[in-house]
């Protein structure tokens, strides 16, 4: 597509004004993560709970850790209406544990646009071609996470692949929906901002050591979903100063997985990824951050397009489109 | 063949750029590289260049910590592997040479030997070369003969540690060249006309030298090829003379033999008459120069004690030993020096008799009764030969800055009677450290230095060599159009005057092996690295017998009879 043509496209937008705020591109995964309706803890251990040592296994094995990176190049503010549009990036990767590194990147670019307004074609900034998404509602709120939606989507569509060849998938932040298509992945959600279980069972969680996991329970969260498994695992313990949830993660199965599965992965998730956390200087999210998934995000971040020349051509283009009014 | 690409994260200029090697690829330092680009002015233009460096490295890395992960498989970092090319030559389409830098992204495939000849410059010495070695990818290397034979420049000046295959070894091997293509460098340079090149070589270790006319029997198929490959005949040299001092310990009517061990055969002795050394005024060459230096007034009465016996030697006098000079002078002593300080007249017996010592057994009586015309003269005649070898490893310190001195004497006063530059003389000296040091003056400092600034126009040209350059005095070494560099420390290498090496050859002189030089020629902006052949003449006895040069028999009845020479002598002498 030539210029002109992307010109055109920006007048049909009527777009006449870009600003962005870079601070909210990382913003927190509290969102995504729906509140329980229901918490069955009685599926592995019945009674009392007590925390269940795991043995330390190779992390050398068909594993894959699976991740996306998003940046907002632009919101456009569309004609006199004041709805806004969102000009923003991701690239979904994977890392093999196997060897080393990662083997798969794909970027995408996309134009999130209110409902009702549509385009033609893809827009073209450069070398970036931005695909024109609708968003489920006009709000800022409802464009930001339908962006959101999307690179999730594909990131479950890269696990979904990795699972069918046979990896163990480990996928960023809680596992996504339709579960049934997405294999043999386990959700790796490192900030604990809910507490799923009380009382005794929440001591339980507190007071696990390196390398221990609480029994695993399922979390249903409505009732159209199904339900996942999930299990609290210690990846490394808190200093006298530190917050009881340093180094604590929990982990998501599918449900369609059988629970002595479910129970070996458990065990198995025990026995290597409290080897593989980063140090304070590796990630600020250190120590739940893992070493393979802040490399496959530095990785996945070298592919964005350079973001001050995109910037750049899309104010030239909109001076462009309105050169002769 | 494809390589890699121009680097663009790093600058490229139109002297030096970067390329990425492919990761089916692998480049090393030494190698010639060739990239093209275009440009709406020059259209398109090559770049020639030479890897210099070669770097390794995990990309995007910013700790130590996140290369131990990278180690261990959990964190991913792009391995580039990539090289830093001085740019030899840029050549456009045109012939011109436009300074444009490399675009990034372009092409870099290894040089074909074409390509290598343009990148080194090789074309535009047309026939005026000679081969030097061959290069990493196996072309061979030229030496711009227009700096050889003093007609832009001249002399080599090579540095490097002893051993095997060093400094001796590639004089001798780029003598070898010069002289296996003499018929097509008489052809280039018409001035030559049809006088002959000869070489003297100072032989200062071993006997290496004492076989140069005597094939190798133990040349490897290896070394065959290297010769082969630079289109050089894989034989000894032609026309060889060699020349040994005569045996010490002798009486007045012995026999004067050659002082050699391995070989006597085809040896000739070569000595001074006391007529001779005064009247070439060579008396200075029998003092050290340190002796010279500590005694100003000895200059004085050398000058004092020529003139007294030159004009008593014209007056009818002759002298048959040292120490009849001796003995004379110090009858008379003084009455010559009768100017000269008391002190003085001392020192300079004394210094006579120390001289004695060490340089009496080269000097013969003048005439001796029996011995024919033909040997008689124990002077060097370099034009007889194209290859004179002077051995003096077995002389003193004293009598070897005498020998050189007094051969190179003769040489200059020969060259500069006869007032043209040919035919071309090449002078090979080891230790100049010894003759020219950096510090102190010395009548032989004096004549190698004025050699290296005036050797050219006077035909001869000086193929110096030390192991340390830095001991030597400057206008010496930076008189050499052709520096050239064997293995040596690297402190060493940090001195000024190897300049030429540029950085990063400075750090790698250590690791040069036997048989790799690095030269530096004007015209060529880049010092090379280059590996010459083991000799295809013997450099000891037994390389020369298994090919049936020379009888066994008859070698070692001579020197049996040479012995049995010995032993009658000496027993004559003990009765």
């Amino acid at each position: 597509m030539s210029e002109v043509l992307a010109i055109d496209l920006i007048k049909d937008l009527q777009v006449y004004q870009i600003w962005w705020d870079d601070s909210t591109n990382e913003p927190v995964d509290i969102k995504e993560d729906a509140p329980p309706i229901n918490i069955e803890t009685d599926v592995e251990v019945k009674g009392k709970w007590f925390p269940i040592r795991t043995d330390r296994v190779d992390y050398r094995k068909k594993i894959v850790v699976v991740d996306g990176v998003r940046r907002i190049d632009a919101h456009l503010i569309l004609g006199k209406t004041g709805k806004s549009a969102l000009l923003g990036e991701f690239v979904v990767g994977a890392f093999s544990l196997e060897e080393g590194r990662v083997i798969e990147r794909i970027n995408e670019c996309v134009i999130i646009l209110p409902p009702g307004i549509h385009m033609r074609e893809s827009l073209i900034i450069g070398k970036a071609e931005y695909l024109p998404i609708c968003a489920v509602n006009a709000t800022e709120e409802g464009i930001y996470s339908s962006f959101i939606q999307r690179m999730r989507e594909r990131e479950r569509e890269l696990a979904y692949k990795f699972s069918k060849e046979d990896y163990i998938v480990i996928a960023d932040g809680p596992l996504q929906v339709p579960f049934s298509e997405v294999g043999v992945t386990l959700g790796f959600i490192k900030s604990i901002r809910r507490s799923y279980l009380y009382g005794d069972y929440w001591n339980v969680v507190l007071g696990l050591k390196r390398g221990e996991r609480t029994p695993i329970f399922i979390i249903r969260t409505s009732e159209d979903l199904p339900p996942k498994y999930s299990w609290y695992l210690r990846l490394k313990e808190p200093k006298y100063f530190e917050s009881p949830f340093f180094g604590l993660v929990r982990l998501e199965a599918p449900f369609n997985l059988k629970i002595e599965y479910v129970q070996d992965l458990a065990q198995f998730s025990g026995g290597f990824l409290p080897y593989i956390i980063s140090s304070s200087t590796l990630s600020s999210r250190a120590p739940e951050n893992l070493v393979p998934l802040e490399s496959l995000e530095r990785r996945l971040r070298a592919m964005f397009h350079p973001i001050n020349h995109i910037r750049a051509t899309l104010r030239g283009m909109i001076a462009q489109a309105y050169k002769e009014v | 063949m494809r390589i890699g690409i121009v680097l663009g994260t790093k600058d490229a200029t139109p002297f030096e750029f970067y390329i990425e090697v492919d990761n089916t690829q692998s480049l090393q330092v030494d190698d010639i590289i060739v990239t093209t680009s275009e440009y709406p002015r020059f259209g398109k233009v090559k770049f020639y260049g030479i890897v210099d460096q070669v770097i390794s490295r995990l990309e995007g890395l910013e700790t130590n910590e996140q290369a131990r992960f990278h180690s261990q498989g959990l964190f991913d970092a792009n391995l580039t592997y990539y090289c830093h090319i001085v740019v030899t030559r840029t050549l456009a389409e045109d012939g011109t040479s436009p300074k444009v830098p490399p675009m990034p992204g372009s092409e870099v495939r290894l040089a074909d030997t074409e390509e290598t000849k343009l990148a080194l410059y090789f074309d535009k010495m047309e026939k005026r070369k000679i081969p030097c070695g061959l290069l990493s990818n196996n072309a061979p290397a030229y030496l711009d003969l227009d700096f050889l034979l003093g007609i832009k420049g001249g002399h080599v000046n090579i540095s490097g540690k002893s051993g095997v295959a060093t400094k001796t070894s590639y004089a001798t091997f780029l003598l070898y060249s010069y002289f296996s293509c003499l018929k097509e460098i008489m052809e280039a340079y018409p001035e030559i006309g049809t006088t002959n090149t000869h070489a003297i070589i100072f032989n200062v270790k071993g006997e290496d030298l004492l076989f140069l006319d005597k094939p190798n029997a133990k040349l490897s198929e290896k070394d065959r090829k290297m010769y082969e490959a630079m289109g050089l005949p894989v034989k000894p040299f032609e026309s060889v003379r060699f020349y040994a001092p005569p045996r010490p310990k002798r009486g007045q009517f012995e026999m004067i033999l050659p002082n050699t061990e391995s070989r006597i055969e085809g040896v000739n002795t070569f000595a001074w008459t006391i007529r001779e050394i005064v009247e070439n005024d060579l008396l200075w060459y029998l003092f050290s120069p340190k002796e010279l230096s500590d005694t100003s007034q000895l200059y004085l009465a050398i000058r004092i004690a020529t003139n007294w016996l030159n004009k008593e030697i014209k007056e009818g006098l002759s002298f048959h030993s040292m120490r009849s000079v001796i003995l004379t002078l110090e009858e008379r002593i003084n009455d010559i020096m009768e100017k000269v300080a008391i002190g003085t007249r001392d020192a300079f017996m004394r210094r006579l008799y120390r001289a004695e010592q060490e340089i009496g057994s080269l000097i013969v009586p003048e005439a001796l009764p029996f011995e024919d015309e033909d040997t008689k003269s124990y002077s060097i005649d370099w034009r007889k030969a194209q290859v004179n070898v002077v051995d003096i490893h077995r002389l003193s310190d004293r009598a070897k800055y005498f020998t050189v001195g007094a051969i190179l004497k003769s040489i200059i006063a020969e060259k500069e009677n006869t007032g043209t530059p040919w035919p071309l003389v090449f002078i090979v000296l080891d230790e100049l450290n010894k003759y020219a040091p950096i510090t102190g003056d010395s009548p032989i400092a004096d004549i190698v230095l004025d050699i290296a600034e005036r050797g050219r126009s006077l035909g001869i040209i000086l193929i110096g060599a030390q192991q340390t350059a830095s001991e030597v005095t400057h206008r010496v070494v930076s008189n050499a159009s052709i520096r050239v560099c064997g293995n040596m420390d690297t402190s060493e290498a940090e001195h000024s005057v190897y300049g030429y090496l540029g950085p990063l050859n400075k750090k790698r002189v250590q690791y040069l092996t036997p048989g790799q030089m690095l030269v530096y020629q004007p015209d060529v902006p880049q010092t090379v690295l280059i590996q010459f052949p083991m000799p295809a003449w013997a450099t000891r006895y037994q390389e020369s017998i298994e090919t049936g040069y020379i009888d066994k028999d008859f070698m070692i009845s001579e020197i049996d009879i040479m012995r049995e020479i010995e032993e009658e002598l000496g027993d004559d002498k003990e009765k």
